[in-house]
């Protein structure tokens, strides 16, 4: 039997805007077992980044709860929250989000000098992730000189310094055209396949059609 | 994680970072100055009071501690007397007079010290020799008067209104030349055996401008000059530490003027790196977010911010350095032309103090300077953040 | 009865017929037993007219002579006098000389010429006379006691360059700062057809302000600074004379100097952004 690394009960998430409450999430629920690839769609204000912020611990729900590897997450301190996004949780975003003054080896490298990987053993893994994911020609090119496709790679090799359990990507293939974002989908179900769970938001059909589960949402709710 | 990052955030504008280290480095060679300046003359005037080889002045009471105009009458006895204290090693009347001196290139007027041989080491002989019965003129008389060692002068104390030459001189070998301490810039001085300046100037023996007192290793000199002026009514006794106490009060405009210094320039790194790493960190919440999403905790935020004040300053410090020891001499150059200044005594004066509060004082503005942009970014709402930039 | 010691002061003998008028003036008996006090001596020693003082040249005050406070007087501050402290009496010539046993022997004669035009040359003519003496006319008396500030000013000065310095390159990391944040409008507004001359000019003129605006901030901050500083020091060294000053050319310079730094960093800016293609300043 699976375990569940991500337990969502009834997770409510308000915002104040201008004096109004305005819900972006209503009362999720739903469960993300160990090498899991669950695909997440719907309209745009739906919900879908709010939710995936929730799973990754970035944000707190504002009622209801989010188990992360069994601890709650509103129940924890911002260091622990952290810590745990370093070390179990890899993040993907549209944008990918990469420091434009380190080259690629360096954006990388970033997660294991915060996790206090040693020397050689950051070297050894960095050189397998960039091979891993098609950019052993490209480790000291600076994110200004890459195409998008491989500032995605790029940044899937990032959330991956710390093998994960879990990958959380948030429209990986939107800042991409068609061709890049098939290559990025089986990227992910490779990643996949080898035993990470993987969690997608997402526009895209294809993307959303390598996963096993596809989840719909709508005005904040899981249809 | 931080550390790394915050030296590279310092490479991403290199004009920006170049900007920021050179107006941080001119404000702290500002501050290397004042720190140098604080104090620097009050250590100088130590340092050549240091030089002297007495530790006490006994003057006639009421007059200044050294000037030389006032004639004590009883020096002698006065002297021996003195000598009588346990904590007194030696004791000796110094006559200080204005003498006019001819030699082969022409007139000129001179200071003159009347010494005993036991404290006519206080004159540091550079050529020649320091005899018992000889007279030693500094570098500025001999090259105005055209003299040499060996060679002779003509000395008095008045000019002969008639024939506009020395009244009543008297010849004087030169036996050597030397440095005297106190010496003005320029100012021509000389030195005879205190009889024979007595004799030139037709007082008696008893009679002199003022005492100097040798004490004992272990002796308290402020005991003794204590000691000497209840002991003699008529007279003032100034100790090494109180000429200094008396300095430090006559320097205060200087003190004030390197504190509000000090703290202007302080100021000024503060607010540049304050302001500088305040918009820094507008321009790349994005960045923050991310960093925050992959894994940094805030507390380790706030120290990346922090620690990118702390490097600006560090970097900047060594050329800050530089920069005030550059600034210092043409400052000093500057100051030390004032008149009455003796041409030993400097106001910007270098020690390991100066440099060591320097850089900490910088280090500890630019860290202070970050706190503000630090808090910002600890405060970033990442999913809002996040949410935004893709917008 | 205070004791005074000559060799404290300042003494200023002046001939009576100097300072007192010929007609109607008392017996010069009377004059050799009275003293005039500045009123900071006056006040130091916590004497008044009327009061009686004794002074002596000796310092267990063997000789001494009674003299009555004759007049205080309000004297010209110099600033050379400032922090020194010294007490000052003025005496009759005549009286002085007895107190000091030390007849027709005097520190230096004041000369007033029939038309001041003609100093330079009576001074010419006293230097003629012998040698022995230096002569002075009033300006070079002035210059000269004036060097010890001519050096104070020229520091002063040494020091202002190092902070306008340190200062400039504040205003212009700052500007090119915030004037480099508003990239995105400008690439905006490029697109929409703006021209590169009108861009230009509106980050000059808005740097401009910034430093006008700066300036005016800068001089009314400094002049609470001005007062603040003689507030404090002129009771500290008991001097009615300003230790500082805030005058027109010293706010014209400062003025002038921030916003030309000011508009130069935003010239400077403002070329930097238009090199920039407008795609790449919104971010595309």
């Amino acid at each position: 039997m699976s375990v569940a690394i991500l337990d969502v009960r009834g997770a409510t998430r308000d915002y104040a805007l201008d004096g109004t409450v305005v819900s972006a999430l209503r009362g999720v629920t739903l469960q993300i077992t160990e090498g899991e690839f669950v695909a997440i769609m719907g309209p745009s204000g739906s919900g879908k980044s709010t939710l995936l912020h929730l799973m990754g611990g970035v944000d707190l729900p504002t009622a209801g709860e989010v188990m992360l590897f069994g601890q709650p997450t509103r129940a924890m301190t911002d260091a622990a929250l952290s810590a745990l996004r370093l070390r179990r949780i890899g993040f993907i975003f549209q944008r990918f989000f990469l420091l434009p003054m380190l080259d690629v080896e360096e954006n990388v490298i970033l997660p294991m000098l915060e996790s206090g990987v040693a020397r050689g053993e950051r070297a050894a893994r960095v050189g397998d992730l960039l091979t891993y994911v098609g950019l052993g020609a490209r480790r000291r090119h600076l994110p200004g000189q890459l195409s998008g496709g491989e500032l995605q790679r790029a940044a899937i090799a990032r959330a991956l310094a710390n093998r994960p359990a879990l990958l959380l990507a948030d429209e990986p293939t939107g800042e991409l055209d068609q061709e890049t974002g098939r290559e990025i989908g089986r990227l992910l179900q490779r990643i996949n396949e080898e035993g990470m769970a993987v969690v997608v938001v997402t526009h895209n059909p294809e993307l959303a059609a390598l996963a096993r589960r596809v989840l719909t949402m709508r005005d904040g709710r899981l249809q | 994680m931080v550390w790394f990052l915050a030296r590279r955030n310092l490479r991403r504008s290199v004009s920006r970072t170049a900007l920021l280290i050179a107006g941080v480095t001119v404000a702290g060679g500002l501050l290397f100055d004042m720190s140098m300046l604080g104090g620097g003359l009050e250590q100088s005037f130590g340092a050549v009071l240091g030089r002297l080889g007495y530790e006490i002045r006994v003057v006639l009471r009421g007059t200044l501690p050294l000037a030389t105009e006032a004639l004590m009458a009883g020096a002698r006895q006065a002297a021996r007397e003195i000598e009588r204290h346990p904590g007194v090693a030696l004791a000796s009347p110094v006559l200080g007079t204005n003498l006019y001196v001819e030699g082969a290139r022409g007139q000129a007027t001179a200071f003159a010290y009347g010494l005993e041989p036991e404290i006519r080491r206080v004159v540091k002989v550079i050529a020649g020799q320091a005899t018992a019965g000889g007279m030693i003129i500094n570098p500025e008389l001999g090259s105005r008067a055209g003299v040499g060692v060996g060679e002779t002068v003509r000395l008095s104390t008045r000019i002969d209104p008639l024939t506009g030459g020395p009244a009543n001189a008297q010849q004087a070998r030169v036996e050597g030349i030397g440095e005297f301490v106190f010496d003005l810039k320029a100012q021509r001085t000389l030195a005879l055996p205190l009889d024979r300046l007595q004799a030139l100037l037709g007082i008696t023996s008893e009679h002199a401008s003022f005492l100097v007192v040798k004490v004992r290793p272990g002796a308290d000199s402020e005991d003794v000059a204590r000691w000497i002026e209840n002991t003699f009514p008529d007279l003032d006794a100034f100790s090494i530490e109180s000429l200094l106490r008396q300095a430090r009060e006559q320097l205060t405009y200087f003190n004030h003027f390197a504190a509000i210094l000090t703290g202007v320039s302080l100021l000024v790194a503060l607010l540049l790196i304050g302001a500088v790493l305040t918009l820094a960190v507008g321009e790349r919440l994005g960045e923050l977010a991310t960093l925050r999403a992959l894994g940094l905790s805030r507390g380790r935020m706030i120290l990346l911010i922090l620690l990118e004040g702390a490097v600006l300053a560090a970097v900047s410090a060594p050329l800050a350095l530089l920069l005030g020891a550059a600034a210092s001499r043409p400052l000093d150059e500057i100051l030390r032309a004032t008149p009455g200044i003796p041409q030993d005594l400097h106001f910007f004066v270098f020690t390991p103090g100066a440099a060591l509060r320097t850089v900490g004082l910088l280090l500890a503005t630019g860290t202070l300077g970050a706190v503000y942009p630090a808090w910002v970014a600890g405060r970033v709402n990442v999913a809002a953040t996040l949410h935004r930039e893709v917008q | 009865m205070r004791r005074i010691r000559p060799a404290l002061c300042a003494t200023f003998a002046f001939l009576a017929v100097l300072t007192l008028p010929t007609s109607g003036a008392p017996a010069p008996e009377q004059w050799l037993d009275e003293v005039a006090l500045p009123l900071q001596t006056a006040e130091r020693l916590g004497v008044r007219v009327g009061d009686v003082i004794e002074v002596s040249r000796d310092p267990a005050m063997r000789g001494s002579r009674s003299l009555r406070v004759a007049a205080v007087f309000e004297a010209a501050e110099h600033p050379a006098d400032v922090a020194r402290g010294d007490l000052e009496l003025r005496l009759h010539l005549p009286l002085l000389e007895s107190l000091l046993e030390r007849p027709d022997s005097v520190d230096r004669i004041v000369v007033r010429v029939r038309r001041p035009d003609d100093a330079g040359q009576v001074r010419d003519a006293l230097k003629a006379f012998g040698p022995g003496y230096d002569v002075y006319t009033a300006d070079e008396l002035v210059a000269h006691t004036s060097r010890t500030f001519v050096v104070v000013s020229r520091f002063h000065r040494a020091i202002a360059l190092i902070a306008v310095t340190a200062s400039a390159i504040f205003l212009v990391t700052i500007m090119s700062l915030k004037l480099a944040e508003m990239r995105r409008e400008i690439g905006a507004l490029r697109l929409l057809g703006v021209g590169r001359q009108t861009i230009g000019l509106t980050v000059i003129a808005i740097a401009g302000v910034v430093a006008i605006v700066g300036s005016l901030a800068g001089v009314g901050l400094g002049a609470v600074l001005v007062w603040g500083i003689n507030v404090y020091y002129q009771p500290l060294f008991e001097t009615r004379l300003r230790f500082a000053v805030l005058t027109p050319d010293t706010v014209a310079a400062a003025c002038g100097l921030a916003v030309a730094v000011g508009l130069a960093a935003g010239a400077v800016v403002a070329v930097r952004l238009m090199k920039q293609h407008p795609l790449e300043q919104v971010g595309r």
